[in-house]
């Protein structure tokens, strides 16, 4: 169906664009929300990531790399916001009303691993929480991430090692922070 | 902090929780610039390259040399042909037609062709040329009756941070404005025809509301006049 979709959204038909846009676009979001982590941001870069494909779609001569294209798409919007963002300075985030919010898994796990967690992912620059969230979320493989990224496996391989070594120094640094804190209380 | 053992599990679980559902709003969005964009024709799109094409490797290689000379070939073609054509004799073209009914170059346009909401008069277009690439929409405001606006200028105001409007007057004749958005969105050619025959000599306004996808500030914007 998708293939079909984006063949006739190559050949310019609208309403094959607007069905296809519906059909990838919560995938796209997804990807986007957790580099950026910002519900309006991310808004921004799957609205910029689905413009792109319309206007480069009829460059892409295999049909069955759309899902890789998307996906290199989307981490450039999300790359590009972020360091909008960061020009910006900083944001108030609000939750839209209806946003769809999954419920903590395990529900043992202490609120402060996912605080530190958000505090230390933050920390990175958007290119490493790109490969972080490739790997780690859409669950893709060094390869796969390799060409998403337009890169070799080996330097693919490289930002991913050091990126998940900057998450946890960043995650140590705001232990030892939270530590020093308890201690002056 | 959980051991760092089971650190991927953990950073794994963190990020599949948030939203996976997107609103409508960026989806609608970008349909309406889809429409507004239509697929034009590209007769050297084949020469384009593949967003994700394979980098030059082995093989491979043989294809970059065979676009270049595709390239120039399509070069020599072109020269050959404007060459063979030599000068072309000198033309009187007739004048422009004042039937109510456009003419076919007249609307050949690859831009958004907008009816303006008019109070009083013939009906008026504006066909809007964006080069820019970041224009969403255009459509028409509702001007009231009477003279609001100057003929001389076009005055543009912030509907919202991304929208702008422009309001401008002139005789109520049927004219078939040209707006032109360059590639900074910031400076614009509106393209005005004189009235042709007679007309009421009351002037009407026009409001013409467009809107980008990014902010734009009214007060940095230049419109000319021609």
């Amino acid at each position: 169906m998708q293939r079909d979709l984006v063949e006739r959204a190559r050949r310019g038909e609208t309403e094959a664009f607007d069905a296809l846009a519906r059909l990838v676009s919560g995938r796209l979001f997804a990807v986007a929300y957790r580099i950026l982590r910002d519900h309006y941001l991310a808004e921004d870069a799957v609205q910029q990531t689905l413009i792109t494909i319309w206007n480069e779609l009829p460059r892409l001569r295999d049909p069955e790399r759309f899902d890789a294209w998307t996906y290199r798409l989307v981490v450039r919007s999300s790359v590009a916001e972020a360091r909008r963002e960061r020009r910006g300075g900083a944001s108030i985030q609000l939750l839209p009303e209806d946003a769809d919010v999954s419920p903590p898994p395990d529900q043992y796990r202490a609120v402060a691993d996912r605080d530190q967690l958000e505090r230390g992912f933050r920390r990175l620059t958007p290119e490493q929480r790109a490969i972080l969230v490739l790997q780690h979320y859409a669950g893709q493989s060094l390869a796969e991430i390799a060409d998403v990224l337009g890169i070799p496996v080996g330097t693919a391989g490289s930002r991913l090692h050091y990126a998940t070594r900057a998450l946890r120094a960043a995650l140590e640094a705001d232990g030892r922070n939270v530590a020093a804190e308890g201690r002056l209380a | 902090m959980t051991t760092l053992n089971d650190f991927d599990r953990v950073l794994g679980e963190w990020l599949n929780e948030g939203p996976n559902r997107v609103p409508d709003r960026p989806i609608d969005l970008a349909v309406e610039h889809a429409r507004s964009h239509p697929r034009r024709p590209d007769p050297i799109g084949f020469l384009r390259p593949d967003p994700m094409a394979r980098p030059f490797r082995g093989l491979g290689m043989s294809l970059r040399p065979a676009m270049i000379l595709a390239t120039l070939a399509l070069l020599l073609a072109a020269v050959v042909a404007i060459g063979v054509g030599g000068p072309k004799p000198s033309v009187v073209l007739p004048n422009p037609s004042s039937s109510p009914n456009p003419s076919p170059t007249a609307t050949a346009s690859t831009g958004i062709i907008v009816d303006l909401t008019v109070a009083a008069g013939q009906p008026q277009t504006v066909d809007v040329i964006d080069e820019s690439g970041t224009l969403l929409q255009a459509s028409s405001g509702s001007p009231t009756d009477g003279q609001g606006f100057p003929s001389d200028s076009v005055e543009v105001m912030n509907i919202d941070a991304n929208t702008l409007q422009l309001g401008w007057a002139g005789y109520p004749c049927r004219t078939d404005h040209e707006l032109r958005i360059g590639n900074d969105p910031r400076v614009m050619t509106l393209v005005r025809p004189p009235c042709e025959g007679v007309t009421d000599s009351i002037g009407v306004d026009r409001i013409l509301i467009l809107h980008f996808s990014e902010p734009i500030v009214a007060a940095e914007v230049a419109i000319t006049i021609q």
